[in-house]
């Protein structure tokens, strides 16, 4: 008679995290459902043939695997050299900087990146300045890799550091013991950890690059250069042909799988890693020449980072006079982005949260249930944004119009593509409290809203505060919903930000960029200071 | 009939098989020695209820509690250590003991204050885990222990953590408080010390059996080989 677990208290969690999981993997079924419904056989037929599919998949695949080799090459260097500097100051802040990209909109970016190495940008005038004449052209293949660059390079910095702090100390020692010549480091411990840490690295960030959206949109600069998420949008916005937009979405989706089966599914959790640990001891006495080659690729990799914000507020603010913007309009696109991404983020944790939890709970007992909550949280990753938001259009224009449907669409979609991300900086929090309580609580029988009241809450409330800001942040940089959804009448900031860029007004762009940039600082600042609290001592 | 009785109590860990059988006597004190890995800690879990047998029974006064939740169960357990909820105050924690909600009326307050006295803890309700010693966090643990009134007390390592004379002084508050009211308490320890200076009786564990079972004395100077291996004599 032995069969059930004597753990029915963890039930109540368990069964409402179950449900949720089977919520988003409905919506998302639904969505592709919707998508094969809405391409027609003989379309297919007649575009996988075509030209223009050829055209995509080439640009597509050749700007990833630019953006990716260097991205990816850059990220050793400066890993590598942030890994031997284990002790200047600004290093945390420098680090902090690898995580900038993913809050910072990629439009702002885009914006940014324009700014300085732009026709007019402060890299010509300074060359200008000093005699040589150069017109750099940023539109097209070369523009859209530097931005991948930008985005990717502190993300490879981020997945390959910790290789580095896994190799013991003893082993430097040993190293140093030796008299191992810089080469021989390399070959003999450095190269043998990159194996295991670089296919993932290379393989998440090539994901990102197949299906980059926004900057290629804006620094594409033509027809031909088009990644599947733009052609979906261009067809859905410009020509309103849903089926071509669906076999498009469709063909992303396949491209996205094949590049998840590369990255191993293991690409939710590695986006985001967790802080920056120290083993505190020098390895060996470094001569100044390494010490200067480390010091110049630190100082580059800060600089490519910096720049570009850095021009965006200083265009932004001293533009303020002089650009021609219609302020009533900025206001109102100001409002509509929080008030669209307040919600998102708030549903985005409330799909989240009790996923995570129930995970946490069945990973000893339930491998199974386990794995199938994990997979559920990382669906939005696997089904590209493109095709989860065109689905989810195609659905709710069956059952609302108008303003609801707006609204219900960006905010859905906003919630479901943040949940894994959320749920990467909730997890570890999840697992280490579950860890220290969880025997304890059931020892004591402390179960259910008595459990949360006294236990997870204060306890996981920083991190609920972080994954809260970080999901606000997200949303207000959502040009893919917004886009979907939004029409003359609900326009958000980054659509705003879109709409300069596409016609080249610089003054205003700057501006809004700018603007954008403050309020997600702000909203960020303000939301984890107010649910984060007093941390627990 | 036993107080307490583990019969053929099946687990399964890794590649190792391991089956119990124990009986302990109502107010006795056993300590559970063994070599590391032997499975001692995961006799104590399968007795609190954080561990399933694959078959076997626990019984308590006849009665089969081997489906029971941890917290529905006649025993409470110290553990090593995170014991207390760093975010919570003394009182708090031991309050949990008497009410997992934390609404307690005025006559529960009165008698967590009281345990918290009865540990030598008097005064410090107000702390949080976090400005107390090793010493002083697994007496608060103890207080609790001991408002949860359950007859059985499991001690895992509970003062593996504290230097030798103090945890002498431990030892003795909780023979102290055994002998007040009656508990019946098995502690796991990975010193023989622990046992000899406890008395009582005690359980060799090697290799997933209990294969030893007397007065403490006996046991330390037992000729079984194992034994003798494992206290390296």
């Amino acid at each position: 008679m032995i069969g059930a677990a004597p753990r029915a208290d963890a039930l109540g969690a368990d069964a409402l995290g179950g449900g949720v999981a089977l919520l988003l993997a409905a919506l998302v079924g639904a969505a592709l459902l919707m998508l094969f419904a809405q391409a027609g056989e003989a379309q297919i037929a007649a575009l996988l043939g075509g030209a223009y599919l050829r055209s995509i998949l080439r640009f597509t695949l050749i700007q990833a695997v630019l953006s990716t080799l260097l991205s990816v090459a850059f990220g050793v260097l400066v890993a590598r050299a942030f890994a031997r500097e284990r002790d200047f100051p600004g290093r945390r802040a420098l680090l902090g900087l690898m995580s900038l990209p993913i809050v910072l909109p990629s439009l702002v970016a885009v914006f940014g990146i324009i700014a300085i190495y732009g026709q007019n940008g402060w890299l010509a005038r300074a060359l200008g300045a000093a005699g040589v004449e150069a017109r750099p052209d940023i539109y097209g293949l070369g523009g859209v890799v530097l931005a991948h660059v930008f985005f990717n390079l502190p993300l490879a910095v981020r997945l390959l550091l910790p290789g580095w702090h896994s190799i013991p100390v003893e082993t430097w020692r040993l190293s140093a013991q030796l008299g191992m010549s810089g080469w021989a480091v390399f070959r003999l411990i450095e190269w043998p950890m990159l194996r295991r840490y670089l296919p993932h690295a290379a393989a998440t960030i090539f994901m990102l690059c197949v299906g980059s959206f926004a900057i290629v949109l804006a620094l594409g600069g033509g027809p031909g250069a088009a990644t599947f998420e733009v052609a979906v949008f261009e067809a859905i916005r410009f020509e309103f042909d849903p089926p071509k937009a669906a076999i498009l979405a469709l063909g992303g989706l396949a491209l996205n799988l094949v590049c998840l089966a590369l990255a191993q599914g293991a690409v939710g959790d590695a986006v985001i890693g967790t802080g920056w640990r120290m083993r505190g001891q020098d390895w060996a006495r470094r001569a100044p020449a390494a010490r200067l080659s480390d010091g110049l690729l630190i100082g580059a990799a800060a600089l490519l980072l910096i720049a570009p914000v850095a021009a965006t507020l200083v265009d932004g603010v001293t533009g303020l006079a002089s650009a021609a913007l219609n302020w009533t309009l900025v206001a109102r696109a100001t409002l509509i982005s929080i008030g669209l991404a307040l919600p998102a983020a708030l549903l985005t944790l409330l799909l989240a949260l009790p996923m995570v939890l129930a995970e946490a709970g069945a990973r000893s007992a339930r491998p199974m249930r386990a794995a199938l909550l994990r997979g559920a949280l990382v669906l939005p990753i696997a089904v590209s944004p493109m095709a989860l938001g065109l689905g989810c259009f195609l659905i709710l224009r069956l059952t609302l119009e108008g303003l609801p449907r707006a609204v219900t669409g960006i905010v859905l979609l906003n919630a479901v593509m943040i949940v894994p991300f959320a749920a990467a900086i909730l997890r570890p929090a999840v697992e280490r409290a579950r860890a220290r309580h969880d025997h304890l609580c059931r020892a004591l029988g402390i179960t259910g809203w008595a459990r949360w009241r006294l236990i997870e809450w204060p306890v996981l409330r920083p991190s609920i505060g972080t994954a809260l800001a970080m999901a606000a942040a997200m949303a207000l940089g959502d040009l893919i919903g917004i886009g979907l959804f939004g029409d003359a009448n609900l326009r958000n900031l980054t659509l705003l930000l879109y709409d300069q860029l596409g016609a080249y007004r610089m003054g205003g762009a700057a501006v809004i960029a700018a603007l954008l940039m403050l309020l997600i600082f702000a909203l960020y600042q303000a939301i984890e200071r107010l649910v984060s609290g007093r941390v627990a001592p | 009939m036993s107080h307490l009785e583990a019969r053929n109590l099946a687990f399964r860990y890794e590649d190792m098989e391991m089956q119990f059988d124990l009986a302990v006597e109502r107010g006795a004190f056993l300590s559970v020695i063994g070599p590391s890995g032997a499975g001692k800690s995961t006799l104590l879990s399968l007795i609190g209820g954080f561990e399933r047998p694959s078959s076997g029974q626990v019984l308590v006064d006849g009665h089969d509690i081997t489906m029971l939740p941890p917290a529905k169960r006649p025993c409470t357990t110290l553990f090593q250590d995170h014991n207390l909820f760093a975010h919570l105050d003394v009182e708090q924690n031991v309050g949990l003991g008497m009410d997992p909600t934390l609404r307690l009326d005025s006559a529960q307050k009165d008698e967590v204050r009281q345990s918290l006295a009865d540990v030598g803890l008097a005064g410090m309700e107000r702390r949080l885990p976090g400005q107390l010693s090793g010493g002083e966090r697994q007496r608060v643990a103890i207080a609790r222990c001991l408002v949860r009134r359950r007859p059985i007390l499991l001690l895992d390592e509970p003062f593996a953590a504290v230097g030798p004379g103090l945890r002498r002084e431990m030892l003795d508050l909780v023979r102290a408080l055994q002998a007040r009211l009656g508990l019946t308490v098995i502690m796991v320890t990975h010193d023989p010390g622990d046992a000899r200076h406890a008395g009582g009786r005690t359980a060799f564990v090697h290799a997933g059996r209990v294969v030893l079972v007397d007065e403490t004395e006996r046991v330390l100077t037992s000729a079984m080989p194992e034994v003798r291996a494992y206290l390296g004599s």
